[in-house]
């Protein structure tokens, strides 16, 4: 009875937090988007949403810049826009970027005259935030 | 007891509702506690990225300006499409051919393929995307191709935030899939109708996607043949391994006020003949997988 009770209890707090993670990374994608908009001509998004729950770990992800676009990266953790550290790399580890340097901006663009496969890598600013969704969408302008 | 037993039940089957392929008890117990679904990402941190299809039908246009409206789908074949597996690979197909139809600015035959997409999107529970006010807004659009274009992307931005948030990432990856397949065939057709050196740029562009797609595949449960797939792809990856980059690193210029960074690397690709021809057969014949779907 007691075994039962505890995977109950364990599968419902389990829901509950999926649900709740989901509602939140919902909620940050408008923030992120009205990051992507800005400005004029209009990044067009790539169609994806990058999300993923983070506490004192990275999170990254392979893609690549087509040669002649202008890209632009947002990402977003909450109400606060400088909760979320993001980096691009290229596959050789070379730091291309980081929005450390730049008081975790929210979002940067980049013009990239020659395709590159890139290497993203986020991680939350744990002096701002210690746990939460971050919310990342990439545009971009030919 | 009872009650806290039927409590309990229910919502397992609330939690199970969240994807309409068939779900035996066997498979919600291994979704809830699947160590990569998204209420464990922080373990693993697994996220993937493939090209937009809209982009790639964009640089397609920027080289060739050649409509080939024969290397297209057949809108008129959707209905044939009768699983979730055929539909989201197939929904990934048309969406490109929209992209394509759309940069070529074919308004009438773009029509058709939103049309299409409508009636795969209504059938995997994303009608919400494609509804009759999408359309409208598309349709007072359609003749303005930069308005058109943001509509289109922001509505499969929303169709992937769905998916996502209510796990169904294995049918986003279907379209993603899909999508990436019809624009690598839209280039290697294009390439075998003319030789075009950017064009073929643009074909080794895709050596970084080839391996991102076999480890989406190898990450969630699909259904349908998904072996198969995983063996195409890893065929073409031999392929596309083949695919010889050599690249420059030089360090970029940061501009703070523009907020914008200028990469300044060199990357120059490299494809054979041999190379190219079987990477066009091998996108080809996955391409006829997908298309022969359920019918």
């Amino acid at each position: 009875m007691s075994f039962l009770k505890n995977i109950i209890i364990f599968t419902f707090s389990l829901m509950i937090h999926n649900y709740s993670f989901s509602q939140e990374c919902s909620g940050l994608v408008e923030i992120c988007k009205n990051s992507l908009v800005q400005g004029n001509p209009k990044f067009l998004s790539d169609g994806q949403v990058y999300s993923v729950l983070l506490n004192n770990e990275k999170a990254e992800f392979k893609t690549t810049f087509f040669g002649g676009s202008t890209y632009r990266i947002a990402v977003t953790s909450g109400s606060e826009d400088n909760y979320v550290i993001f980096s691009v790399k290229d596959l050789d580890g070379n730091i291309l970027f980081t929005n450390k340097d730049f008081d975790n901006t929210p979002y940067w663009d980049f013009k990239v005259p020659e395709t590159l496969p890139i290497v993203i890598e986020t991680e939350l600013d744990l002096d701002k935030k210690k746990a939460g969704c971050v919310v990342m969408l990439i545009g971009f302008i030919q | 007891m009872n009650r806290i037993l039927y409590i309990f039940l229910s919502l397992i089957f609330l939690q199970s509702c969240s994807d309409n392929e068939v779900v035996s008890k066997k498979e919600i117990d291994k979704g809830i506690l699947d160590p990569k679904s998204s209420i464990n990402a922080n373990f693993d941190g697994k996220i993937f990225s493939i090209p937009s299809p809209f982009q790639m039908s964009i640089l397609l246009n920027e080289t060739v300006k050649n409509y080939s409206p024969e290397i297209l789908h057949d809108p008129i074949k959707v209905e044939k499409y009768s699983t979730n597996f055929s539909r989201a690979l197939n929904l990934g197909i048309y969406s490109a051919d929209l992209g394509y139809t759309c940069v070529n600015n074919q308004n009438n035959t773009s029509l058709m393929y939103l049309s299409a997409i409508e009636s795969l999107t209504s059938k995997i529970g994303l009608e919400f995307v494609f509804d009759k006010s999408f359309m409208i807004r598309f349709d007072r659009n359609k003749s303005n191709l930069d308005s058109s274009l943001v509509i289109l992307t922001e509505a499969f931005r929303k169709a992937d935030d769905y998916l996502k948030s209510e796990k169904r990432k294995g049918t986003s990856a279907l379209i993603l899939i899909g999508s990436w397949v019809e624009t690598l065939y839209f280039a290697t057709q294009i390439n075998l109708k003319e030789r075009n050196e950017k064009v073929i740029h643009h074909i080794g562009e895709q050596k970084q996607t080839v391996s991102t797609i076999i480890d989406l595949l190898k990450e969630y449960e699909y259904g349908g043949d998904t072996k198969r797939l995983q063996v195409d792809f890893t065929e073409l990856k031999f392929y596309f391994d083949q695919v010889l980059v050599n690249y420059e690193y030089l360090t970029p210029i940061t501009d703070k006020l523009k907020k914008q960074t200028k990469l300044r690397h060199k990357l120059n690709i490299s494809i054979s003949d041999k190379v190219l021809t079987e990477i066009a057969e091998k996108t080809e014949r996955i391409r006829e997988q997908i298309l022969h779907l359920s019918i």
